[in-house]
C-alpha cells in the first residue's frame, strides 16, 4: 500500500498487468492527492481537529471521570443551595466540579456533557453508517441491475421521500417505545432508546443516498474502463466490486461526513420535543432540554451544552466540506 | 407533457395511499385503546363501549380505513355501524341519530382526545403555518441569495470570507437552540415590542410582520446559510462560462452581465430546492412553532403525539405529505419553463 506509483509499474511484467491493478494505481494516487489537499486546507484541518477533540473526549470519558472523581448520575446536594442554585461562580465551578453542576440536582456538568457527547456521537455515527450502507447497496442494485429492480427501488425511494420526515420521526418514536414497553422492555433505557432512534433516523435517511449512488452507478456503468473489463470477460462481481465500487468511495465518505452533523442535530431536536433520549440518560439534546427552564437563571448551564453541540456540528461540517473539495478532481484549490 | 403530469399525479396518489395505510397499520399496533383517551376519568365498561361505538372503533381496522378514505370524498357521519354487512364484511351505517357527528367532505376524522372534528382543529392552524413558512421563505431567499451574490462577485475578499464564515455558523446552529435563545433572552426580557403570535396578514399586516418576525427569522437562518453557499458556488461556476465572457466581450455593462446572464443560470437550481424546502415546512414548522408557542400545525402534531391522538396525527401527516408531493410537481413543471435545457417527458 505504501508503494509509489512508479515502483508498482516497474514491478509488473507486461502480462501481469490486469485492469484492476491499473485502476488501483489510479485510485491510490487520487487518494494521495486528496490527502495532500486536505492537509493544506487550514479550515479543513481545524474541522478535523474539532472532530478529533470531541471523539477523544468521548473515548476518554471514563478516565476523565475517574481523574475528576465525578460521574454523570450522582446527585450532589452539597453543591446547590436549598433553592437549587449552584454554589460557586459561573454555574457552580469548583475544584470538584470543573464545569459547574446541574441546578437542583447537583449532578456534575462536565461528566454529563462528556456522556452526552458520547451518546450523541454514537447515535449519529451508527445512524449514518446504517443509512449510507443501505443507500449504497440499494443504489448500486438499482443502478447496476436496472429493469424491475431499479423500478421497484426507485418507487420505494420516491414514496419515502414524499413522507414528511421530522413529523414522522416524532409520531413514530413514541409508538415504537410503547410497543416495546408492552413486551416488558424498558424503552427509556439508553440502549433501547438509542436503537429506536437509529432505526427511525436511518429508515428515512437511506433514500437520499440511494438516489445519489444510483445516479453515480448509472454514469460509471457506461465508462470505458467498465466496457474494457466487460470485453475481456470479467464477471459481474468483479465489475461491481473492483471497477465500480472503488469509484464510489469518494462520494460515500463525503456524504457520511456531511450527514453525521445533521443526525446530531436531529437527535438533539427529538430530545427537545420529548421523543428522544430521556433523563437520566445524557445526550446533548437531553442536557439542553433540561437546561431550558434554567436558561436565564444559570445561563452557563444553557449555553455550555449549546456551545458543545454547535462546535461538534461545525467541526463535522467544515471537515466534510474540506473532504468534498479535496476529493473533487475539478476543484481548483 | 400530459402523460408526464399524469404519471406524477399517479405517484402522488400512491405516496398518499402508502402513507395512509402505514398510519392505520401503526395505529393498529398501539396497545393503548384510543377510546380510553376519549372517555376520560369516569370510564365504566359501558362508557368505554359507548365511546368505542361512537368513534366507530368497534368495527375491523380495514373497515375503519375504508370509512376514512370514503370520508375524504363524501360526507361522513359517525353513527351506529349496525347496518347489514357488505361483501367484504364491513357493517354499513345505520340511521343517523341526533348525537352522531356529521363531517363534511373532505372529512379527516374525529379527534378522540379533543372531542372535535379534525377538520375544525386543522382549519384555524393552517393559515398560521402557511403564513409563517412563506414569511420565512421570503427572508431566507432574500438573505441567502443576496449574501451569495455579494460573496461570488468578489471571491476571497474580506466580505466573502465574513459571509462564508457566517453561513457555516448558520448551517451548524440547531434551530431549537437559536430559537430558545431568542425566546428566553429577547422575547421573555421584553426586548421585542410584541410577543410572537399569529395575526392575520390580511387584516393586520403590520402586527403580523412584527409578531411573526422572530419565528420566521429563526426558521430562515439555516436555509439562508445553505442558500448563500449554493448561490455563491453556482454564481462562481456560471461566471466562468464562455457565454459570460462573450457577453463581456461584446461590451455589455457588468451589471447587466451579472443580473441578466449569470444570475438567471445560477438561480435555476435554487428553484427546485426552494420548492422542496417550502413544501417540507408547510406540514408544520414543528420546532419553531413549539419554541415560540405558535399554534400552527407543528404545535398541533406535537400535542397529538403526546396524547396518542391518532386521527389528528394521520390527518396532519397526510396533509404534510400532500404539500410535499404537490410542491415537488409544481417545481418540476416550473423547471421545464425556466430552464430551456430541460424537456419533460
Amino acid at each position: 500500500m505504501t508503494q509509489s506509483v512508479g515502483e508498482t509499474e516497474l514491478g509488473h511484467t507486461p502480462e501481469m498487468v490486469p485492469q484492476e491493478s491499473g485502476a488501483e494505481i489510479r485510485g491510490r494516487s487520487l487518494w494521495q492527492i486528496a490527502l495532500r489537499r486536505l492537509r493544506r486546507d487550514k479550515a479543513a484541518m481545524f474541522g478535523v481537529g474539532l472532530v478529533l477533540f470531541f471523539v477523544l473526549l468521548a473515548l476518554l470519558r471514563p478516565l476523565l471521570d475517574l481523574i475528576a472523581g465525578v460521574d454523570p448520575f450522582t446527585f450532589d446536594a452539597s453543591s446547590v443551595t436549598s433553592a437549587g442554585l449552584p454554589i460557586g461562580p459561573i454555574g457552580g465551578i469548583s475544584a470538584h466540579h470543573w464545569l459547574g453542576v446541574e441546578p437542583s440536582t447537583g449532578r456534575d456538568l462536565m461528566a454529563r456533557l462528556l456522556y452526552g457527547v458520547a451518546t450523541s456521537l454514537i447515535v449519529s455515527v451508527v445512524s449514518a453508517i446504517v443509512a449510507v450502507g443501505v443507500g449504497v447497496v440499494t443504489g448500486i442494485a438499482a443502478g447496476y441491475f436496472g429493469g424491475w429492480v431499479d423500478s421497484l427501488i426507485s418507487r420505494i425511494v420516491d414514496v419515502l421521500l414524499g413522507f414528511p420526515q421530522l413529523l414522522f420521526l416524532i409520531a413514530l418514536t413514541p409508538l415504537i417505545a410503547n410497543r416495546l414497553n408492552s413486551f416488558g422492555i424498558d424503552s427509556t433505557s439508553p440502549f433501547w432508546r438509542g436503537l429506536i432512534l437509529v432505526m427511525v433516523i436511518s429508515v428515512f435517511g437511506w433514500p437520499y443516498f440511494t438516489r445519489v449512488i444510483r445516479g453515480q452507478v448509472l454514469s460509471l456503468r457506461e465508462r470505458e474502463f467498465v466496457d474494457a473489463a466487460r470485453t475481456v470477460g470479467a464477471s459481474g462481481g468483479h465489475i461491481l466490486f473492483r471497477q465500480i465500487l472503488p469509484n464510489l468511495w469518494a462520494p460515500i465518505i463525503v456524504f457520511t461526513s456531511l450527514i453525521i452533523p445533521v443526525y446530531i442535530t436531529v437527535e438533539a431536536s427529538l430530545a427537545y420535543l420529548g421523543v428522544g433520549f430521556v433523563t437520566p440518560t445524557a445526550s446533548l439534546g437531553v442536557i439542553l432540554q433540561d437546561a431550558v427552564s434554567w436558561s436565564t437563571v444559570v445561563p452557563s448551564y444553557f449555553f455550555l451544552p449549546g456551545l458543545v453541540l454547535f462546535l461538534i456540528v461545525l467541526g463535522f461540517n467544515i471537515f466534510g466540506d474540506g473532504l468534498r473539495d479535496a476529493l473533487d478532481p475539478r476543484s481548483s484549490h | 407533457m400530459i402523460r408526464y403530469i399524469l404519471r406524477r399525479l399517479l405517484l402522488a396518489v400512491l405516496t398518499l395511499f402508502v402513507l395512509s395505510v402505514v398510519c392505520y397499520g401503526l395505529f393498529y399496533a398501539i396497545p393503548t385503546d384510543p377510546a380510553a383517551v376519549s372517555c376520560s376519568k369516569q370510564c365504566t365498561p359501558q362508557n368505554l363501549a359507548g365511546a368505542r361505538h361512537k368513534l366507530e372503533l368497534d368495527i375491523p381496522i380495514q373497515c375503519q380505513y375504508l370509512r376514512f378514505v370514503k370520508g375524504l370524498v363524501t360526507e361522513r357521519h359517525y353513527a351506529n355501524m349496525t347496518g347489514p354487512k357488505d361483501f367484504i364484511g364491513c357493517p354499513s351505517v345505520g340511521a343517523a341519530t341526533p348525537e352522531s357527528y356529521n363531517c363534511a367532505a373532505p372529512c379527516l376524522g374525529y379527534s378522540f382526545a379533543r372531542d372535535t372534528g379534525v377538520n375544525d382543529l386543522i382549519g384555524p392552524k393552517l393559515p398560521v403555518t402557511v403564513s409563517l413558512t412563506l414569511y420565512a421563505a421570503i427572508l431566507w431567499i432574500l438573505m441567502g441569495v443576496g449574501a451569495g451574490i455579494v460573496s461570488a462577485l468578489k471571491p476571497r475578499s474580506l466580505m466573502d470570507r465574513v459571509v462564508m464564515v457566517l453561513a457555516l455558523a448558520g448551517v451548524s446552529l440547531p434551530t431549537f437552540f437559536t430559537g430558545l435563545t431568542i425566546q428566553k433572552f429577547v422575547v421573555d426580557q421584553g426586548y421585542w415590542p410584541i410577543r410572537p403570535d399569529y395575526f392575520s396578514p390580511f387584516s393586520q399586516p403590520w402586527f403580523f410582520l412584527q409578531a411573526m418576525f422572530l419565528p420566521a427569522f429563526v426558521l430562515a437562518i439555516a436555509n439562508a446559510a445553505i442558500y448563500a453557499r449554493l448561490t455563491r458556488a453556482n454564481m462562481l461556476e456560471t461566471l466562468n462560462e464562455d457565454y459570460i465572457r462573450t457577453a463581456r466581450a461584446k461590451g455589455l455593462r457588468e451589471r447587466r452581465v451579472v443580473v441578466k446572464h449569470a444570475l438567471r443560470a445560477a438561480l435555476t437550481p435554487l428553484v427546485t430546492i426552494a420548492g422542496l424546502d417550502i413544501g417540507a415546512l408547510l406540514g408544520g414548522a414543528i420546532i419553531t412553532e413549539k419554541v415560540f408557542n405558535i399554534q400552527g400545525l407543528g404545535f398541533l402534531i406535537v400535542d397529538a403525539v403526546n396524547n396518542l391522538d391518532f386521527p389528528v396525527i394521520t390527518a396532519v401527516t397526510l396533509l404534510a405529505a400532500a404539500f410535499i408531493v404537490f410542491l415537488n410537481l409544481i417545481v418540476d413543471l416550473l423547471y421545464g419553463v425556466i430552464d430551456p435545457k430541460v424537456r419533460l417527458s
